[in-house]
């Protein structure tokens, strides 16, 4: 959960690290999240139904799903901050290499069986301030095509010290 | 009784998370994260309260940023 600080509200910000994740989302008013589950055969971060009741946290009412989620988030599985690497966990979940055709396939199946569910990626990053933001791999927005898929991207830097700041 | 520090698109500048006394890529990623989960797109309106309630353009309650787990 995030903490805040006791002490102070200012930081030291200069030092602060590169956060980067990704998420895939398979939603959609026909959605059957154990279905996602058993094709991708990881536990997502969170999923429900469309009209299912789930739980946003402890500070939080019951929400009652508009539309049926299942999603799955690298932050804490895939180590480091290279956004590239957490891009390219999602793509070995569905197309695993070594020859074999992976999950794929199935999920292609479902999404031309079930027409409202809709594939998204998402892109995590922040950087300190004057940072380069990255690059999303090719090999991505090709697998992205074949899914198919959106690809939502959110990366920010700190905004700048005020140069009359203490 | 709580109030809006932030009611617009995009990512809130680093005033709001100085009044939710957290870093401004804790309350990126905490927002990413609930975005993604309540099927909101990164760059849609929500508003935030100083109490780190955030809820959608149709005043939706759909999380709070101190739910999620954005430990340094």
């Amino acid at each position: 959960m995030v903490k805040t600080s006791a002490t102070s509200s200012t930081r030291t910000r200069t030092s602060e690290p590169v956060r980067a994740f990704a998420t895939l989302r398979v939603a959609g008013d026909e959605l059957v999240p154990d279905e996602i589950t058993k094709i991708l055969k990881i536990v997502p971060t969170a999923a429900y139904s469309k009209g299912e009741h789930h739980s946003a946290g402890p500070r939080s009412p019951d929400l009652i799903g508009r539309t049926g989620v299942w999603f799955f988030s690298t932050k804490g599985v895939v180590a480091g901050a290279q956004i590239a690497d957490h891009l390219a966990f999602l793509a070995r979940l569905l197309l695993p290499g070594s020859g074999e055709a992976g999950p794929l396939p199935h999920l292609q199946q479902l999404l031309r069986r079930r027409t409202t569910l809709r594939v998204s990626l998402s892109c995590f990053w922040h950087g300190p301030a004057g940072a380069r933001k990255p690059s999303i791999p090719r090999s991505v927005t090709d697998l992205l095509k074949l899914i198919p898929a959106e690809m939502e991207t959110d990366f920010d830097v700190d905004e700048a010290e005020d140069r009359n700041a203490a | 009784m709580r109030r809006i520090i932030w009611d617009r698109a995009g990512n809130p500048t680093r005033f709001v998370s100085d009044i939710l006394r957290i870093t401004r890529w804790q309350l990126r990623e905490a927002l990413h994260l609930i975005k993604r989960r309540e099927n909101i797109g990164a760059q849609d309106r929500i508003v935030i309260y100083d109490d780190g309630t955030v809820m959608d353009a149709h005043g939706e309650d759909i999380g709070n940023i101190f739910n999620e787990d954005t430990d340094e």
